[in-house]
Parts: structure tokens; C-alpha cells; sequence
């Protein structure tokens, strides 16, 4: 396979997903069951729980080259360690913030909600992210240039 | 008689000590034994037969088994290759839309209208005989294929069978007894 | 009785058969599973996929099989069957011929060679002969076990020594031994399950169908078949007679079921209408242009499980055309096509053409099945299937020989597994003194101390037969493992997952001295555990291991891009690589198991599952939040084959107040829970502590009462108007009271299959025809009158249908577009409804009307759940593990859930679960310890700053503050490995055993790597 001949192509971005095991991640084989289709640019690290997922994280994969990154945990509620998608969000959410002030566009990083069953919500928010990501074009910000 | 006899002792369940048998079940059991003899030889223009099943003797009197027993005498009558089934057939066939009286009732426009069906459904096969072992189907058959122009001779199973029975130098059937 | 022996016999290896072998080996007892064929897996191995949550049949079958083809207390006996049984329960003598494979199991390695050589092609049965096999075969590739065998009828060498064998000339292994004779096993177990299953009914003799006359008719069966990736189209929706793929598609529905004309079959099959929609769903799916006319031809549309109504909804949202027709004949047309013809709702004949028919055929026994059954002298019913009562849902006429699975009624594959679970029940209640005496157990090679040894990883690439190959280059990213760091050995398999592979991989392990392993399949959630095992079996930790996900999340959502699929495999095997090489090998934790167990609700269910618990020796606490034992079961007056309820429920009560075993307590509901499987802590409301090993939920529902708005019908207004539950009250009390009335009319569905409830209740169709042939026996003269929307009477109960017909009990359908209306006239109560047959409003005036309303989920069923962190299905009721395979357990270990709280069902399917999570929850009990979580946190000392967020950001209490160092500890009995502590810290103190930063950011960099 030829990776030049590719890149000729059209530009797809590299995102990186850390998805929760019991939610987001069996969302994501749901999607492989159910043969829906979507863009094969996500990355996916498998994590116990979203709350898992710290800022040093998601630094570090816009900082190793991601152009966009998704944190997907079980909805409000149905969380499997009973709270950790709450701490994910209120972590999120400052997080955000920081990078929209150090100069990463907001639409680099998201944060969603999908359940084991839908399988379909996962293939349309990683179609609707990567499209967000392609307008946004490369992230080189953070990357370290030697 | 037939068919008002074997339904009046099954639905009122009269008991009795005689079967009710088709005289083409009993042709197929003698082919079977080797009590009749035919040879489909005659047949060298490769005539091709089809069938009519009677509503009173299938669907509603003996079923399939006597069905099969037919198509099995005209194949070899007639010979395998020159049968055709219709669609559907046996339990599953059209009622010609000659019974129940309505052959002698009147409403003529009506009954070949419903006999419609029924010659389609023939005419569909390409056959040039149709065998119908009732005389009320025999008629309608016959009726149907006049009046809309069809080109295939109705006759009962009989006329045939005559035609294809082996007879030995002595003059008798052919066979044991 | 003397001392049972501790050995159970199994016969039939489908998923009942399975099941129970599995639970009861897992619990304690040695199994012989007994399997006709040369492979277990059954007819679920033959499905594609299954309703309704559209999983992959084989892929969720794949792991059970293969546990059970390794487990060291289950013997597999293939080809093989019962000669005779003799003894009694405790001590049976059973006499088994196991026919030759003339093949040796030991030997062969299933690489095929053998099959690629073999001259003679014969009909491939588990293709139901759409395609051939060779007289040298394998069941099907994901075959348990994975050994061919050689079918004695067809070999050429077998028929005339000397004139073929080519098979043993090419066999690398020297397995064929033509020489193989039968061998006869005499066995001695205390008790037998039979799992015998069913076979698919042959509509050869149903000449309307056309079937074996017309080439493109196939039957439900043969379609699995077609649309399987292990088929003979491979996947590709093809028809017979030209291979191109059909575009109309009809199914014709009770095809050998509930017709006793044709048929004989009065019964009805229960599982066909939810597959022929599943098949539409799929066959649109399957086709290339995803335009494919879908047609079902039905009498009553019975999608009355959980989920099934939703599916059917969906499917006609997509536009799959359902139409409520009894098809007349099926007839050939021009190109192969097929012209159905059928009369309309209206009455009006039309003709349709497809391109394919598919028919949707019935269940029924094996008559080679009913010549066993009848020389073991167990009894069947009128229609063949194993007599059982709905007491005694998983008793046969024997004593010690109980049944599960389509033996005893048609049924679908979670109910078979329910059942399989209950059988295994009753044979551990029978042998429970037995337990452990003649298992084996599992002993692990000691691990290798690897932390000193450089990483010697080996990848292992699975073209999951072509679900990955078709897609993604696996030879490619093979190519490509073997270029990444650490990366000693690279290999690419058709199926990772097979026996054979794994052994194979436990070999390449110990012979290439791997010291970590990455599988590129499917997903973890499913195969991780199974690979982890044959990690330890080759004497290395189980933690060193990692999985790419290269189908689920990559070839099948990226089937039309190969190249970037490719690419994707190959990054996410890089992941993998660079993240196991950071793992370490782990200690394996356990949790001593505290041997009592919680039953919440004392109903049917509740009560039988702390009997059947306790009669086991394990103390039960069992708690009612009511007054009084018996629950919703106090309302019911007879089950559908006529058995009072009411003084079985007193025997129930009584047996379990007199079982010392069991504590009961009224009056009481559950304040907390704290702790997980083996040890929870429950604080009751009356202000005790319980600690106990696991719970089974049991709380029941409601009957819903339509107080207000759209489905009142006059209910609390006027007094003749009932529910079910109301009429059968009054049965029980006088049901001579009733004798004198003159017409009773029924409304169906009140309440059920509503926008606002919009699932089938189940039980309500049967419940209300058996009222109404009660109210007919009471009074022979009196009109009775069923307002319905369709009659979902499955399995055997289709038998109350045809009696209710026939005593003149008059159907009339509705549908939510023109619902009954009722009113009072001149003080009695007038009802009003539009027969779509007559095609006019008839007005009736009955003396009683009863409502069949809903079944609903309790209101407060959300906060139990929430307590012991269990699933809720949008609907209210609880919701399982797998809706398939796991049909009592939750997604909690230790949890287990039965009865009217996982959705509507008889008190037979109540009984049942309840064994079921009973035998679910002894596989726990009968342990004295169980594994606990090995990926804890871990604190790093030096680094800890003794700020404690950690301890306020755990929710399970599993980190504190050690008050001598000032720094955090962790509890490690406690810890669940979430790894909110590990992301919350902000000295980067502590971390995650294997899921550190230092693994996690190895694999996000490696994602980049390429770019």
C-alpha cells in the first residue's frame, strides 16, 4: 500500500477516541454489527471508564500529531463506576476552555454520551467529528517541529 | 353420490364397513401390481396430457393420494415425458366452476366468466387433452375451451387407458391371474 | 437414595445443551455432553444472524462453544448416540455409541488438505444441501471441535478399500486411520438433561408452496444459509436458479405451523414471524444496491418478546411491506420468477410477482428423536414435543431427567438458554451433596518470570473467514507486524478463535518464548478472556496481552475503502504493539465468597429461586416489601394448560416457611448496597445488615389499570367493566356468579403496543382466550366476543385458540386507526367496533367486558436498579447482560434478575428464570472464592503530595488516606480499576495497573507514528 498515493487523495484527518469500555466502546462494535459506515480516520484507545481520561491525555495526543480527538463515556447516569462520566465532563469542560486560550479551535476536541445500543449515534457523531475536524484542516499546534 | 355419501358418514359419523374407493386408484394399484398392462407406445406424436382434479374426489373427498394416483396412470398411459401439471394442482387446484347445479342452473355468463380461470390455467399448459375423471368438470372443460376458443380434446382417464393396454395373443390382458 | 454420583449427561450439543453443560460444570459436576453430528453448536451455529439485536449468531456462539470444547469437566462425545438407560435419579446407567470419525482427533490440525484432495462431492447438510462438501469434512468453520471426520456413506475408500485414499496420502499429519471403529461407553451419572432440539419442517408435501418444484422457493432455514458469510453464497444474497440477487423477496409465515390441515401441526412454531422480519431487515442489508422489495405474508404477526415489537415497528418504518394474507399458491412465471397468489384483506384475489419466496417454516421434533425419547420412556405431548407442566417447566414424565430447549415446545434461543439454566438447576438440587466429587481441576503450567526478558511479542492477524479478509489486507498487516519493534512472530489465521488455532498459539508461545501477545480480530469484549486463558495455559501472565480490533471497528465499518482499512489494521496493530510492550505481568486477585444469598420479592418467581437455592444447602434471605408471601401469583386463576395457581402458591408459601434455609422477612425493602460479587453488604429497612454472596432481583410488575384517558373503556365507571386479573379474581372467589350472563366481549392490547407502551405484553392474548373458555364452559349459550389485534397464542397455547374457534368464540380485529368505543345506554353498556371483514360497524351489548391491559414495570424498579447498578430498558423493565446468551444475569456479576421485572411472562417462563438465576447464582455460591479485579490502582509514594482528591473522586470507598504516612492507599479488594484517581491526581502519583499513562500514551503516539 502506498501512503504518498493516498495523501494525493482527498485529506483525512487522524482523530484519536478514547471510548469507554462498557458504553462507547460496545457502542462502537454495535456500529461494526449493524455494517454502519463511516469515516476511517478515528483511532480508537480503549479505556475503563471516561473518567479515565485525563487532560494530560488529550494533550498528549494533539501534541504526538492528532488533528481532533473524541472522549466518549455512558450517558449521565448509566455509568459502570457509578460516577466517572461526571468527572469526565466537569474535566472536559475546563479543559476546553484552556485550549480555546492557548489557540486549539474548539471543534478539535469533543465529548459525547453513546450507550452500548447505539451503534448508529457512534457511526453518525465519529461521520459528524471527522467533518468537523477536515474543516478545520491539520493541527500542527502543538506539535513539536524538530 | 359419491362424494354426498362419503361426507354425509364422516360428518355425522355413521359407522360403516365398506371404504370408498376411486376406480383410478384402483387402475394405479393394478399398474402397480402388474394386474394391467400398458404401454404408452401409441402415443408416438407425443400428445400432451394434463388433468383436471375434481373437487368432490380431492380437495374435498380422498385428497392428494388420489391425485397422485391419477397423474400416475396417465404417465403411464400417456408416458412421462408427455404429462404437464397445471398450476396449482391436486388439493390446491381451481374448481372448474361447474358444480354445485350450476351447469344446469342458468346464470350461463356467470359460470363461464368463473370458468375463466380455469381455462387459463389449462391453456397455460399447451396441452392438446385434458383429463377430467367427473363428468361435471368433463362438461364444463368442454364448455369453457368451445366458447373461448381453446384447442385441447376433454376426455375421462378410460379412453386412453384403452388405448394403451397391452393384450396378449390370447385375447386376455396381459399378466398374472 | 445412596450417595448420587456428581456426573451429569447432557444429550444434544445446541445452544440448550451447551448452557447446561456449561452451568453445571461450572458449579461443580462433570459432564458428558452427548452431540449426534461430528460438531456441536446445533441450529443457532447454522443462523446468520439474530433477533432482535441483529448480533452475528456465530460470533456470540463462537466463545461458548469453544469454553465448552476446552472445559476440563465437560467430555465431548461427537457422533455419537444413546443406545440405553437404565437406574434411577442419583444413579443412572447410560450405554453410548460413539461412531467412528476416521479421523484422529489428536492428530489432526484442520489445515484442510485433506477435503482440497478428496474426489467425492456430496450434499453439505449444514448448508441444508444448497452447496457440497466433500466425503472428508468439517461441519462448518468455526466448528467445535475443529477436526474433520469422514462420512462413512460417501467415502470411496470406506465403500471399496484401496480404490481412493488420497486424504491419508496428503495428511501432513498421518490422522486418517481408515481403520477407526465405533466405541461403547457405558457411563454412570446421577442425572440426564435432554436437549435434543428440533428440526426445521419440510414443506415438500405442502404443494401450494412450490418447494423442490420451484427453484427459487427455499425455506427460512435454507435462507440463514444464503444470507450466512460461512454460506454457499458467501454472503451474497443470491437466488438458486441464476445466483443474481433477488430484488422482490416474499416470506410466507406458518408454513408447517398452526394448520392442521395440511400440516398436522396444530401448534405454533413461536420464532418465525420475529425471523422472517429479522430476514427482511438483513436482506436489505446484504443487498449491494439496498433496494430490495420485502414482502411477509402473515396470519397474526407475533412479535410478543422483549424488543421484537420494537423491531417490527422499525421494519415497517423502513418500509418492509407486512400483509395479512393466507398465500393460496405459489406459481412459477417467466425468468424463474415466482407470481403468489392471495386474497387481500378486502377479499379480493391479486397476484403478485417476486423474485424469491422464502418460507418461513415450523419447528418440529426428529422422529429418530421421538424413538429415543420413547426407549428412555419419557412422554410427549400431541404434538410431539416432551410433555412438561407449567409448574414443572424442566421436568419430564421421569424422575431425574429433566428437559430444555425446542424439545419441549418451539422456542427461541434466550428462552432455550433460560431453560438450559433451569435444567441444570434441578440436576444440582438432585446431586448437590455430589458436588465436586468427581471434577478435575484446572491446573495451570507456573508462569514465567518474563520481567527480565526483553519483549518478544507475537502478533496474530484473523481474517475471521472473509468478515475481516474481504475487506482488509491481512496478509499485509502480517507483513507489517513483523516490522515493528519487539515483534518476534507474525502469523495470519482464518479463525483466531478456533480450538485448533488456539492450541496452536499456546504452542507458538512456549516454542518461540513470546513474552507478550497482540491478537488483531474482533473485540475484547467477546474474545478477550479466551485468549488471556490459552496465555496461562502457556505459561505466561494473562495481562500481557493486548487486542486490535480490526473488524468491529474496522473492516465492517469500512467495507467500501480497503486501502484505508488496511491502513487503519495496521495502526491499530502498531497501537497494540507499542501498548503491551509497557504491560506487566499482574497478580490474579480473588474474593472470598460469602455462601448466602439475597432473593428481593417473594412472588413466584422470588420464592422458587430461594427454594431452589436453600433445597442446595445455601442460606437465603429472602425479603418481601408487602405483608404477606405470594405476589402478583395471589391474582391468577389458572395457567393456560388449566392448573389452579392458588393452592399451588399456598404449597410454595408453605415450603418455604418451613425451610429453615430460608429467612423471610415481610415488610422490608433495601435501603443500600454496598460491595460486589461474593461479598455485598445490604442495609434492609428494618435497620440490618445482610452480607451475602449474590441477589436475585425478583420485584415483579403491575397490571396496568386505565383509569383516564384514550383506553379507559368505562373502567372504574361502570361496575361490568374488568381487567384480566379482576375477571380472575372473581373466578376464584365464585365463578358460578358468572354462569348467568349473557354476552362477555374482550378488548386486546389495552394499554400494550401504544405509543406509550408500545411493546406486546406477552401473556394477555392466551390469558384472556382461556377466561373466555372458561366463561363458555360456565355457560355454553353465552356470546363471547374477543375485540383483537392480532392473537399472539404461541408454542402449544395456539391449541386454546383453535378451541375457542371452534366452541364460536368470534374474532374481531381492530387497529389503534378505529378502536372500539364504548358507552353506557340505558344503564348496560353498549360497545361499538368496525369488522374489517364484514366492512361495517356492529354494536354490541355486553354484560361483562374485560380488558386484556398491559403488564408494566414497577415505578421504584428505577431505584433498585440503580442500587445494585443494573440496566434499564427505555421501556422500565430490567435489562440483562446479552439479550440472547445471558438472559438472567446482569452486567454485574453476582446480580441476577427473574420474573415480571425483565418483562411479561406466564408463571411456566417465571418458574423457569427463576431456576435459571438460581443455577446462575450457584455457579457463584458453590465457590469459596471468586476472581476479583487484578488492574487496581497503585500509588506511587514518592510522588504522592497527600493532597487526597483521589479519596473524594473514588466511589467505591477503595482509596484513603493512610493517617501515619499522609499518603494515599488503596484497598485493592475495593478497587474496581476505573482509574477516576489516576486522572484526577494531580502529581501524577498514581496510576493504573497496565492502563497507566505510560501505556495509554505509548499507544496514542503510536497512532501517530506514521503520519
Amino acid at each position: 500500500m502506498n501512503e504518498t498515493e493516498r495523501k494525493q487523495g482527498e485529506w483525512e484527518p487522524k482523530i484519536i477516541a478514547f471510548l469507554c469500555n462498557w458504553c462507547s466502546y460496545a457502542g462502537a462494535d454495535l456500529a461494526g454489527v449493524s455494517r454502519y459506515q463511516y469515516p476511517p480516520s478515528l483511532r480508537i484507545v480503549r479505556v475503563p471508564c471516561s473518567g479515565r481520561v485525563s487532560a494530560n491525555m488529550i494533550l498528549d495526543a494533539l501534541r504526538s500529531g492528532a488533528d481532533g480527538v473524541l472522549v466518549s463515556g455512558c450517558h449521565p447516569g448509566d455509568c459502570h463506576y457509578i460516577s466517572g462520566n461526571y468527572y469526565a465532563r466537569r474535566r472536559f469542560a475546563i479543559l476546553k476552555r484552556f485550549l480555546e486560550f492557548v489557540g486549539i479551535e474548539s471543534d478539535r476536541v469533543n465529548f459525547s454520551w453513546i450507550s452500548a445500543s447505539e451503534g448508529e449515534q457512534f457511526a453518525q457523531v465519529a461521520t459528524e467529528v471527522t467533518e468537523r475536524v477536515k474543516r478545520l484542516g491539520p493541527a500542527r499546534h502543538l506539535v513539536k517541529e524538530f | 353420490m359419491f362424494f354426498a355419501t362419503l361426507e354425509g358418514l364422516r360428518r355425522f359419523n355413521i359407522p360403516h364397513k365398506f371404504e370408498f374407493v376411486s376406480i383410478i386408484s384402483l387402475y394405479a394399484k393394478w399398474l402397480r401390481e402388474g394386474r394391467l398392462k400398458v404401454d404408452p407406445a401409441w402415443n408416438k406424436d407425443g400428445l400432451k396430457f394434463t388433468v383436471q382434479d375434481p373437487c368432490k374426489l380431492v380437495r374435498q373427498g380422498l385428497g392428494d393420494v388420489v391425485a397422485e394416483d391419477l397423474r400416475y396412470v396417465i404417465k403411464k398411459v400417456a408416458g412421462e415425458e408427455n404429462f404437464i401439471d397445471v398450476w396449482p394442482r391436486m388439493s390446491n387446484n381451481y374448481c372448474c366452476g361447474g358444480g354445485g347445479g350450476s351447469l344446469q342452473a342458468g346464470f350461463v355468463e356467470n359460470r363461464r366468466k368463473y370458468g375463466k380461470l380455469k381455462f387459463d390455467q389449462l391453456s397455460a399448459t399447451g396441452a392438446d387433452v385434458v383429463i377430467t375423471p367427473c363428468h361435471n368438470c368433463h362438461t364444463q372443460v368442454i364448455d369453457i375451451c368451445d366458447f373461448y376458443g381453446g384447442k385441447w380434446k376433454t376426455t375421462h382417464l378410460w379412453n386412453w387407458l384403452e388405448k394403451a393396454l397391452v393384450i396378449d395373443d390370447s385375447g386376455v390382458q396381459a399378466g398374472k391371474d | 437414595m445412596t450417595t448420587p454420583r456428581g456426573s451429569v449427561l447432557v444429550v444434544g450439543g445446541g445452544i440448550a445443551g451447551v448452557q447446561a453443560a456449561l452451568d453445571l460444570a461450572d458449579s461443580g459436576f462433570y459432564v458428558h455432553l452427548v452431540e449426534r453430528s461430528s460438531a456441536i453448536g446445533g441450529s443457532m451455529s447454522q443462523l446468520d444472524k439474530t433477533f432482535p439485536t441483529n448480533d452475528c449468531s456465530a460470533c456470540i456462539l463462537s466463545p461458548k462453544l469453544v469454553e465448552c470444547g476446552r472445559h476440563l469437566n465437560i467430555n465431548l462425545l461427537t457422533l455419537s448416540e444413546i443406545l440405553s438407560l437404565s437406574g434411577e435419579p442419583g444413579s443412572f446407567k447410560v450405554k453410548i455409541r460413539q461412531n467412528p470419525r476416521y479421523v484422529d482427533v489428536e492428530k489432526c490440525i484442520a489445515c484442510g488438505s485433506c477435503a482440497e484432495k478428496c474426489p467425492k462431492k456430496v450434499p453439505d447438510e449444514f448448508d441444508l444441501g444448497l452447496d457440497t462438501r466433500k466425503a472428508i469434512y468439517l461441519r462448518y468453520p468455526q466448528a467445535v471441535p475443529l477436526k474433520y471426520a469422514i462420512d462413512p456413506e460417501h467415502c470411496i475408500y470406506l465403500k471399496k478399500p484401496g480404490r481412493c485414499g488420497f486424504c491419508e496420502k496428503v495428511c501432513p499429519a498421518g490422522a486418517i486411520n481408515f481403520k477407526d471403529t465405533p466405541k461403547e461407553y457405558e457411563l454412570e451419572v446421577g442425572s440426564v438433561i435432554l436437549a435434543l432440539g428440533f428440526r426445521p419442517y419440510s414443506p415438500e408435501s405442502l404443494d401450494f408452496t412450490g418447494y423442490k418444484r420451484l427453484k427459487n422457493v427455499v425455506t427460512s432455514m435454507e435462507f440463514e444459509r444464503v444470507l450466512s458469510p460461512s454460506g454457499p453464497c458467501m454472503g451474497h444474497m443470491e437466488r438458486p436458479s441464476d445466483h443474481q440477487e433477488p430484488k422482490r423477496i416474499a416470506w410466507l409465515q406458518c408454513i408447517g405451523s398452526r394448520d392442521i390441515n395440511r400440516a398436522c401441526h396444530g401448534y405454533c412454531s413461536s420464532i418465525c414471524c420475529m425471523q422472517a422480519i429479522k430476514q427482511a431487515v438483513i436482506s436489505r442489508e446484504h443487498s449491494a444496491s439496498g433496494d430490495v422489495d420485502a414482502t411477509i405474508f402473515y396470519m397474526d404477526m407475533r412479535t410478543y418478546g422483549k424488543g421484537f415489537e420494537a423491531y417490527y415497528e422499525r421494519a415497517k418504518a423502513e418500509g418492509i411491506r407486512f400483509k395479512r394474507a393466507r398465500v393460496h399458491t405459489v406459481c412459477p412465471a417467466t425468468g424463474d420468477n415466482l407470481r403468489v397468489r392471495y386474497a387481500d384483506e378486502e377479499g379480493k384475489i391479486r397476484e403478485d410477482e417476486f423474485d424469491l419466496v422464502v418460507l418461513s417454516v415450523g419447528l418440529e421434533t426428529d422422529p429418530q428423536v421421538m424413538r429415543l425419547l420413547h426407549d428412555m420412556g419419557i412422554e410427549v405431548d400431541a404434538d410431539s414435543f416432551a410433555e412438561t407442566t407449567c409448574f414443572r417447566p424442566v421436568e419430564t414424565s421421569k424422575k431425574g431427567i429433566y428437559v430444555c430447549g425446542a424439545l419441549a415446545e418451539p422456542k427461541d434461543i434466550p428462552q432455550s438458554v433460560v431453560e438450559a439454566s433451569a435444567a441444570a438447576l434441578e440436576a444440582e438440587r438432585l446431586l448437590h451433596v455430589s458436588r465436586w466429587t468427581e471434577t478435575k481441576k484446572k491446573e495451570f503450567p507456573p508462569e514465567r518470570d518474563v520481567h527480565a526478558e526483553p519483549p518478544r511479542i507475537g502478533v496474530f492477524v484473523c481474517s475471521c473467514g472473509i468478515n475481516i479478509a474481504s475487506v482488509v489486507d491481512v496478509q499485509a498487516v502480517t507483513d507489517y507486524a513483523w516490522t515493528l519493534p519487539g515483534v518476534v512472530f507474525a502469523q495470519n489465521n482464518l479463525f483466531t478463535c478456533s480450538q485448533d488455532t488456539i492450541n496452536q498459539m499456546a504452542e507458538t508461545i512456549k516454542k518461540e518464548r513470546l513474552n507478550r501477545v497482540v491478537v488483531a480480530s474482533c473485540t475484547p469484549r467477546t474474545h478477550e478472556a479466551l485468549f488471556q486463558e490459552t496465555l496461562r495455559e502457556a505459561g505466561i501472565n494473562k495481562y500481557l496481552f493486548e487486542m486490535a480490533n480490526i473488524r468491529d471497528q474496522d473492516s465492517w465499518v469500512h467495507q467500501h475503502d480497503p486501502e484505508a482499512a488496511t491502513q487503519k489494521a495496521k495502526d491499530l496493530v502498531r497501537m497494540a504493539v507499542a501498548k503491551v510492550r509497557g504491560d506487566e505481568p499482574l497478580p490474579y486477585n480473588s474474593v472470598p465468597v460469602t455462601k448466602s444469598a439475597l432473593v428481593i420479592g417473594a412472588g413466584i418467581a422470588g420464592m422458587t429461586a430461594a427454594l431452589s437455592l436453600a433445597d442446595q444447602g445455601f442460606p437465603v434471605t429472602l425479603i418481601e416489601r408487602k405483608d404477606r408471601l405470594g405476589g402478583h401469583g395471589r391474582k391468577f386463576f389458572r395457567t393456560w394448560q388449566g392448573q389452579q395457581v392458588q393452592p399451588y402458591l399456598d404449597e410454595l408459601v408453605q415450603m418455604v416457611e418451613a425451610n429453615d434455609k430460608i429467612n423471610v422477612r415481610v415488610k422490608t425493602t433495601i435501603e443500600e448496597v454496598s460491595g460486589s460479587v461474593g461479598q455485598f453488604k445490604t442495609k434492609l429497612s428494618d435497620g440490618t445488615e445482610l452480607e451475602h454472596g449474590v441477589a436475585i432481583v425478583a420485584v415483579g410488575a403491575e397490571s396496568y389499570k386505565p383509569r383516564e384517558g384514550k383506553w379507559n373503556y368505562l373502567y372504574g365507571k361502570n361496575p361490568n367493566v374488568h381487567t384480566l386479573l379482576e375477571l380472575d379474581q372473581r373466578f376464584i372467589e365464585d365463578d358460578q356468579g358468572l354462569s348467568g350472563l349473557n354476552q362477555a366481549v374482550f378488548i386486546h392490547c389495552v394499554g400494550s403496543r401504544v405509543p406509550e407502551r408500545p411493546y406486546c405484553s406477552r401473556v394477555c392474548c392466551t390469558h384472556a382466550i382461556d377466561q373466555a373458555l372458561h366463561l363458555k364452559d360456565l355457560n355454553p349459550d353465552m356470546d363471547i366476543f374477543m375485540i383483537y389485534r392480532d392473537i399472539r397464542t404461541y408454542g402449544k397455547r395456539e391449541h386454546l385458540y383453535q378451541k375457542a374457534r371452534a366452541k364460536g368464540i368470534i374474532f374481531i380485529r381492530y387497529d389503534l386507526e378505529n378502536l372500539p368505543r364504548v358507552s353506557e345506554d340505558s344503564g348496560g353498556l353498549k360497545l361499538e367496533v368496525r369488522d374489517p371483514i364484514v366492512g361495517a360497524d356492529i354494536t354490541l351489548h355486553p354484560d361483562l367486558l374485560v380488558l386484556a391491559s398491559a403488564v408494566r414495570p414497577r415505578d421504584d424498579v428505577g431505584e433498585l436498579s440503580k442500587l445494585f447498578k443494573c440496566a434499564m430498558t427505555s421501556e422500565g423493565f430490567l435489562l440483562e447482560a446479552h439479550m440472547k446468551l445471558r438472559p438472567v444475569d446482569f452486567a454485574t456479576d453476582g446480580v441476577y434478575l427473574a420474573g415480571l421485572c425483565h418483562y411479561p411472562k406466564p408463571v411456566e417462563e417465571t418458574i423457569s428464570q427463576a431456576k435459571a438465576a438460581a443455577s446462575r447464582a450457584g455457579l457463584v455460591l458453590s465457590r469459596d472464592a471468586v476472581p476479583a479485579e487484578s488492574i487496581t490502582a497503585q500509588v506511587n509514594l514518592q510522588k504522592c503530595t497527600g493532597c487526597s482528591v483521589c479519596t473524594q473522586v473514588c466511589a467505591y470507598h477503595a482509596v484513603n488516606m493512610d493517617p501515619n504516612t499522609g499518603k494515599a492507599v488503596v484497598d485493592t479488594g475495593l478497587c474496581k480499576g476505573c482509574g477516576a484517581c489516576v486522572a484526577g491526581c494531580r502529581s501524577d502519583a498514581i496510576t493504573l495497573k497496565n492502563i497507566g499513562n505510560e501505556q495509554l500514551m505509548a499507544a496514542v503516539e503510536a497512532a501517530m507514528e506514521d503520519f
